[in-house]
């Protein structure tokens, strides 16, 4: 040892130092710097935990809200689908009911028009033999004579007797 | 009274005459007889409206039928009518004969309505 240069006595001083540190840091440092260590651990990891959770749960939402997403596209699509087809439905209904209106409208004014036409003619013919009656009547008057007069008496009272034979 | 009018009217005298007899019975008149009812038959008086004063032989004659239609003699009261244009007509009762071309008209302009 003295070769060395070590003087034990020093040696054991410094050893019992030494202890007496590694004691004291021990009990006074090292425990509680573990400690808040662990403590940190604990709480980093606790943070880890709850992040993954959220995430897990993020997840699970953005799955849910994708599925609500394609669920209510699907449903909006089937509505937009309904609805063109129950529009080109009543497209066709409102076209053939037009068609019916119309149809009618043109009847309508084929009748009335027949109607008229009719009505006119009839007029028309009601004035040319009141018209010719009139006329007739006139003519008749101041053309027969008395003598076509007699002889139309007399063959009228022929034909009578003529009748009762 | 012009030539078209003259042929007018003897046109419609035709017409008027061959409608009062174009069968040899006269249906329309005979037709009439057969609603001759059993008052008209005991009427005593018929009567006549003319376009025309009645000759005496016309009203022998008138008197004549309706003697032989009623069975027994119906004096005529006669009248007058100028817008009976000819013919004549007689009323016995509810009977009525009527000749006139007033009638005929009528009846050709209703006829022709129809």
């Amino acid at each position: 040892m003295d070769k060395l240069g070590i003087e034990p006595r020093l040696l054991l001083a410094q050893v019992v130092n030494f202890s007496i540190i590694v004691f004291v840091l021990t009990k006074l440092l090292y425990k509680p710097i573990l400690a808040m260590l662990e403590k940190r651990r604990r709480e980093i990891e606790e943070g880890l935990a709850l992040t993954a959770k959220m995430r897990e749960e993020e997840e699970k939402i953005a799955v849910k809200k994708q599925k609500v997403l394609d669920e209510a596209r699907r449903e909006g699509a089937g509505i937009i689908e309904e609805s063109k087809k129950q529009g080109k439905e009543e497209e066709k209904e409102i076209v053939a009911a037009a068609h019916i209106e119309a149809l009618a409208i043109v009847e309508k004014g084929h009748r009335e028009v027949t109607y008229q036409r009719e009505a006119m003619e009839k007029g028309i013919r009601k004035q040319a033999v009141s018209l010719g009656a009139h006329m007739a009547e006139r003519l008749l008057a101041s053309a027969l004579s008395a003598q076509d007069k007699h002889a139309l008496i007399q063959k009228q009272i022929k034909e009578l007797g003529r009748v009762l034979k | 009274m012009n030539k078209d009018a003259r042929g007018f009217v003897n046109g419609i005298v035709d017409y008027l005459r061959r409608d009062s007899a174009t069968s040899g019975d006269v249906p329309k008149v005979r037709e009439l007889f057969r609603k001759v009812t059993t008052d008209a038959l005991h009427e005593k008086y018929a009567q006549v409206e003319t376009s025309i004063a009645l000759t005496e032989e016309e009203k022998k004659s008138l008197e004549g039928w309706l003697a032989r239609l009623a069975g027994r003699h119906i004096q005529l009261v006669i009248r007058m009518n100028a817008k009976l244009l000819g013919g004549f007509r007689v009323t016995v009762g509810d009977w009525v004969v009527d000749t006139t071309l007033k009638y005929q008209l009528a009846k050709m302009t209703e006829s022709l309505l129809i």
